[in-house]
């Protein structure tokens, strides 16, 4: 064959690979904006968490001392958490003596703060991601006010079961 | 060249274009195809809802759900035993839900519970048919 004609053809396969990888992205884009990406529950488990910690607190289940380590543990033993789960999609924090809720984010030497996956930022403080997955609550014990803030990562899996 | 080496060589290239195009168009259907029935939506909401009331709940309570919109999804795509639309692994605190051949959606629950059977050892119980009447309410 003519070189230069194989040389076209050579180049048809590329255009052609091309076209069907543009077709594709097409017919991807188009059914995924369809049918809409995964439904969010991050806010919602992070809010169930939190309520379920506070419960616990408040039903004397787990009275808060200084020691953070202590009250973690307590929190997972009492509060019927499972730690391994915890640890791999969710962070809570517990601080008190915050005035605005939001101090608690930054704050050292809280009253509880659990491992939380790694490089995880406490209530998604990305501005791309901002309180998403976050609960953010106030609640009264003994007289003094905590803040608790707890988050979710967690998104669906596709399993082979 | 000779001419058949020639034609050989045109009817390879065309032979490569056509089974690409094969693989494309297959591959595109079934994901349309996958996406249509909207199976995977429906295992996102009731995995991550089976998760919502399982965190809320507590050890004895009795959960019973109406799950008409699974099994209906689930028996269009061939889903033979309504048994296996929903499994709860409680070592790992999963909950699984598959409405179609392919792979499940799993989702974990935090509470350290663990989901059992009711006392008839089965996760589906079927009820009793309604009957809709359609137009009713329009001639009274």
């Amino acid at each position: 064959m003519h070189k230069k004609a194989q040389l076209g053809e050579q180049i048809m396969v590329f255009m052609f690979i091309f076209l069907m990888f543009v077709i594709g992205a097409g017919i991807v884009l188009g059914t995924y904006f369809f049918v809409g990406p995964e439904f969010d529950f991050r806010n919602a488990e992070a809010d169930m968490l939190s309520y379920k910690i506070r419960t616990c607190i408040n039903a004397n289940e787990v009275v808060l001392t200084g020691d953070a380590e202590q009250n973690l543990k307590l929190v997972y033993e009492k509060c019927s958490i499972n730690k391994n789960l915890l640890d791999m999609n969710n962070f809570i924090k517990i601080c008190d003596n915050t005035k605005n809720p939001l101090d608690c984010v930054n704050k050292e030497n809280p009253v509880l703060s659990s491992a939380g996956p790694s490089s995880f930022q406490p209530c998604g403080f990305l501005e791309k991601n901002k309180f998403l997955g976050c609960s953010m609550n106030n609640f009264v014990k003994d007289d003094k006010i905590y803040t608790i803030l707890v988050t979710s990562k967690q998104t669906i899996r596709r399993n082979a079961k | 060249m000779n001419k058949k080496g020639t034609i050989g060589d045109i009817m390879m290239d065309n032979v490569i274009y056509l089974i690409l195009l094969i693989i494309f168009f297959v591959g595109m259907m079934a994901f349309v195809n996958s996406k249509m029935n909207g199976a995977a939506v429906w295992e996102d909401y009731y995995a991550k809802e089976l998760a919502k009331v399982i965190d809320l709940s507590k050890p004895g309570d009795v959960i019973a759900l109406d799950v008409q919109k699974a099994t209906e999804i689930a028996q269009k795509n061939k889903v033979a035993n309504f048994e296996d639309i929903f499994s709860f692994d409680n070592t790992r605190n999963e909950v699984c839900v598959r409405l179609s051949l392919g792979k499940a959606s799993c989702y974990y629950y935090f509470n350290e519970v663990s989901v059992t059977y009711d006392e008839s050892g089965k996760w589906m119980h079927y009820a009793e048919p309604v009957k809709v009447m359609k137009g009713e309410g329009q001639n009274a």
